[in-house]
């Protein structure tokens, strides 16, 4: 069955509706994509370039938390932990608090910043929480997220023992 | 977009007795999850499945069955019955994955009190989502093949493609022979890995409007690739 000339037609709607949505792609893609993060977080996050700035101006240490826009518990954590009042005013005073996302599995890459602040902490799991002093240097680490309680005891350690 | 075609569609799978039974089974077992507390969406993993298959008999079985040949032995679009059973066939998928998302996010209310929020319906919607995508590449695959090969071209392009980033990933990392030059080149890589991404997305837990974005574009331009290949196939009576 050879179709007829009105049946081969490609309607222009259809080719209109195409070439914009594949236009807000791209110019979609060419935006700066700047630092993510989402939710009802109520902490004060600060930008990667400004953390050692600001910790050695204010005398805090810094709190990494590296998460993933795919990873379960990193959600579980922003909804428990980071909209939680008490919590997020306790971060806030206490760490310069900085939200490092991963974006290989989206992307295929991560910013160069975001690569060398992963692998200098040896990140390889989501959620990973690291204090930090103003140097970088490493003063408390874990791995995974074990609820509001285990996440309070992670950030009263490093100040009881620093 | 033919909309007798799109309601016919959409009407045959809704009035479907199998269908139906599984859209209950889906329910139940969302509701089961919500009230024990599971993670939200817990259970997309097996609507997946039922996804793909309403989603891979798009046009390749109409073909074999003959339904194509009688519905374009009328003075019908290609294009326009082609995207209406495209539309028909997403928006039968989505209702798969809206009903139950309601009996999971439902029972969590009721069973723990808990406040609706965006987030638990956050996966049943992407990965409703992502069938905008697939279904416009079983399409792709269907219109270029007959009965279920468009199955086996699907699953056989996304296995390759993941194998092909693993095995890149894995070469740039190691030591072997050939890992300087990959090490010097990682736009192999990154490139393997965006056509992935692109091709077969991983559905994320949460809303992103930039992914979204690019299943919606990615979609169109497979939708438009399987229009061009559809208007012009040959399609003889009593061809299986």
């Amino acid at each position: 069955m050879v179709p007829t000339d009105n049946q081969r037609t490609i309607p222009r709607v259809l080719l209109a509706i195409v070439a914009l949505i594949v236009i807000a792609r791209v110019a979609v893609e060419l935006m700066p994509k700047g630092v993510r993060h989402e939710g009802n977080s109520r902490v004060n996050w600060v930008p990667l370039e400004d953390a050692k700035p600001r910790a050695a101006q204010s005398h805090k240490m810094i709190l990494y938390e590296f998460s993933a826009a795919w990873c379960g518990p990193c959600q579980m954590m922003e909804r428990e932990v980071f909209a939680d009042a008490r919590l997020a005013t306790r971060i806030n005073t206490e760490f310069v608090p900085v939200h490092v996302v991963d974006r290989q599995q989206e992307e295929g890459s991560n910013p160069p910043d975001v690569d060398g602040v992963q692998r200098l902490y040896g990140v390889r799991a989501f959620p990973t929480l690291v204090v930090a002093d103003a140097n970088g240097s490493l003063i408390g680490r874990v791995e995974g997220y074990g609820g509001p309680d285990a996440f309070e005891h992670f950030i009263d350690a490093p100040r009881t023992s620093h | 977009m033919s909309g007798v075609v799109f309601i016919e569609t959409v009407r045959r799978h809704v009035t479907n007795v199998a269908y139906l039974i599984v859209l209950l089974l889906f329910a139940i077992v969302a509701c089961i999850a919500g009230a024990i507390g599971a993670t939200p969406g817990m259970w997309t993993g097996i609507v997946n499945l039922a996804g793909i298959v309403l989603a891979c008999q798009l046009i390749g079985p109409e073909f074999s069955s003959g339904t194509l040949q009688l519905v374009l032995a009328k003075p019908v679009n290609r294009s326009s019955y082609l995207v209406a059973r495209y539309c028909g066939v997403v928006v039968a998928t989505a209702i798969l994955f809206a009903v139950p998302a309601v009996f999971d996010a439902g029972s969590r209310v009721f069973a723990h009190h808990e406040h609706l929020t965006a987030s638990m319906f956050a996966l049943p919607a992407n990965t409703a989502m992502s069938f905008i995508i697939a279904a416009a590449l079983f399409a792709l695959f269907g219109s270029m093949s007959r009965s279920y090969i468009n199955l086996a071209i699907y699953f056989i392009s996304e296995t390759m493609l993941y194998a092909a980033m693993a095995v890149l990933r894995a070469i740039e990392n190691g030591s072997y022979a050939v890992s300087p030059f990959f090490q010097a080149h990682p736009g192999i890589a990154i490139g393997m890995t965006k056509l992935t991404r692109n091709l077969f997305p991983e559905v994320t837990q949460t809303f992103d409007w930039r992914w979204t974005l690019m299943v919606v574009s990615n979609g169109a331009v497979a939708l438009l690739l399987a229009c061009l290949v559809f208007r012009d196939r040959e399609v003889p009576y009593g061809a299986d």
